[in-house]
């Protein structure tokens, strides 16, 4: 199993005044992430069929996405996807 | 302030990795590995140029090479320009014509060819953004050509904005009136104001203390052996700072002696700082100077930092807004001692009439974050 990749780590700006919020997105993949999606059909006698919603289960994929400043400030996860987490926090 | 951060990235088998990225927090101050990019030329000049376009003429990359810049037209920019200026007594660059107005220099660089006694720029109606301004003897001068009482309170229509003024030239003189008009060290202010309203300061550097192996400030070792310039800014801060003994050099310079230690013994404490150094000189000589607008800069040196006694309060008058700026402890003055160095000091009559926070998110701080005391108003 290969570990995740961060594809690219950016700061809404490149300078913020004391007590301004910053914005942290990171953006990531696993290549050994897999989505299995699962879809249950039910056939009865005469032949006819019923499609049931597909269900979706993904596997490895990122348990946590963790930043640590210096100097140390609290982050808050605002927005998350697959591939994309988006921080909060106010400059030191 | 550096501001870093590291993000790790684990999956649910344990697998992680982990990326660093950095940004700034704090006012977004020129870097020297920014400033080492500005004045980027492609072409030379030789001889003085004065531009008198007012159709908006833009001038990129041009070293002035021995020569000096003069405006009489409108609406100039001048981009990336090394501006060296003559061997005359003239500014590098003169926006005194009545004529000149919205004179804009970005990412300039004015520095002399030839050593002497000169100012970097001087006039009204000009904009520097990202300039470096070093070796000359005040760095803005900012004062209206032909001023008489009538035009008092006149907008002097100059902004500096990310500019670096530092390393100023302390020359000496054998008698009042060869570099000084009164006195045989020049005085040197890394901005003075004649007098007008309106004069902005945004993220602009001063660091009012000489320039090193330069003018008539010359640091030798104990033993006699002069410094080159690399060593005499790499000492460390509590080195013996001796200069050149009185009259050694070709002509007989320093003819007196081109600093006064403060007693500190410390290039950060203000040994080298005076006498007649000053970051911002405030004058009244051509009507009040009011308004000003100076907000995110760092000021050192001086003899006092900023040195407003020659400004006094007149009714009516406000001297603006100065906000976020941070200062060194490395005045001459040191005043009481602690953090009494006297780093801001007006005409003693101007409380109720300026803003200058020293408390809450506009404070004006030492660069340490310390509170500012001894302001004197």
């Amino acid at each position: 199993m290969a570990a995740p990749v961060i594809t690219s780590q950016t700061y809404g700006k490149a300078n913020y005044q004391p007590g301004e919020l910053m914005t942290l997105t990171v953006n990531h993949t696993d290549v050994d992430r897999k989505i299995v999606s699962t879809t249950t059909s039910v056939t009865d006698s005469t032949g006819a069929t019923g499609v049931g919603a597909p269900t979706t289960v993904v596997i490895d994929g990122a348990a946590s996405v963790t930043p640590v400043s210096t100097p140390a400030v609290t982050w808050t996860l605002v927005a998350a996807t697959l591939n994309q987490s988006v921080f909060t926090a106010p400059a030191p | 302030m550096l501001f870093s951060t590291t993000t790790t990235v684990t999956d649910a088998g344990g697998h992680s990795t982990s990326a660093t990225v950095t940004c700034t927090v704090g006012p977004d101050l020129p870097t020297d590995a920014e400033i080492a990019t500005w004045g980027q030329t492609t072409t030379t000049v030789t001889s003085n140029t004065t531009y008198s376009s007012t159709t908006g003429q833009v001038v990129n990359g041009v070293h002035f090479d021995g020569a000096r810049v003069s405006f009489t037209g409108t609406d100039i920019t001048l981009n990336d320009c090394l501006i060296t200026g003559d061997t005359s007594g003239s500014p590098l660059v003169s926006v005194t014509n009545a004529n000149a107005r919205r004179i804009v220099l970005n990412r300039c660089v004015l520095r002399p060819k030839t050593p002497g006694n000169r100012n970097a720029i001087q006039g009204q109606n000009f904009i520097l953004n990202d300039c470096l301004i070093e070796e000359t003897t005040d760095g803005v001068s900012v004062a209206k050509s032909g001023y008489t009482s009538a035009q008092i309170n006149w907008p002097t229509g100059v902004e500096l904005h990310r500019v670096v003024i530092r390393r100023l030239a302390r020359w000496t003189g054998a008698a009042p009136g060869d570099v000084h008009p009164t006195d045989q060290v020049t005085h040197n202010d890394g901005l003075v104001q004649a007098g007008g309203s309106g004069t902005v300061l945004d993220r602009v550097i001063i660091d009012a203390r000489p320039a090193l192996q330069y003018a008539h400030v010359l640091l030798q070792s104990a033993a006699g052996v002069v410094y080159t310039k690399a060593q005499a800014y790499a000492l460390a801060d509590t080195a013996a700072r001796i200069s050149v003994p009185i009259g050694s050099q070709p002509g007989g310079w320093p003819y007196v002696a081109p600093w006064t230690s403060n007693g500190t013994g410390k290039w950060s404490t203000g040994e080298m700082s005076g006498p007649d150094f000053s970051a911002i000189m405030i004058l009244s000589s051509q009507g009040p100077s009011t308004m000003f607008d100076v907000r995110d800069c760092q000021f050192g040196g001086g003899e006092n930092c900023i040195n407003g006694g020659g400004n006094p309060w007149v009714t009516g008058a406000h001297l603006g807004t100065w906000v976020r700026n941070r200062f060194d402890r490395s005045q001459a003055n040191q005043g009481s001692g602690g953090n009494d160095t006297n780093t801001a000091r007006f005409s003693g009559n101007w409380a109720g009439h300026i803003t200058f926070p020293t408390l809450g998110t506009d404070a004006n701080t030492y660069i340490d974050g310390a509170t500012m005391t001894g302001v004197q108003f």
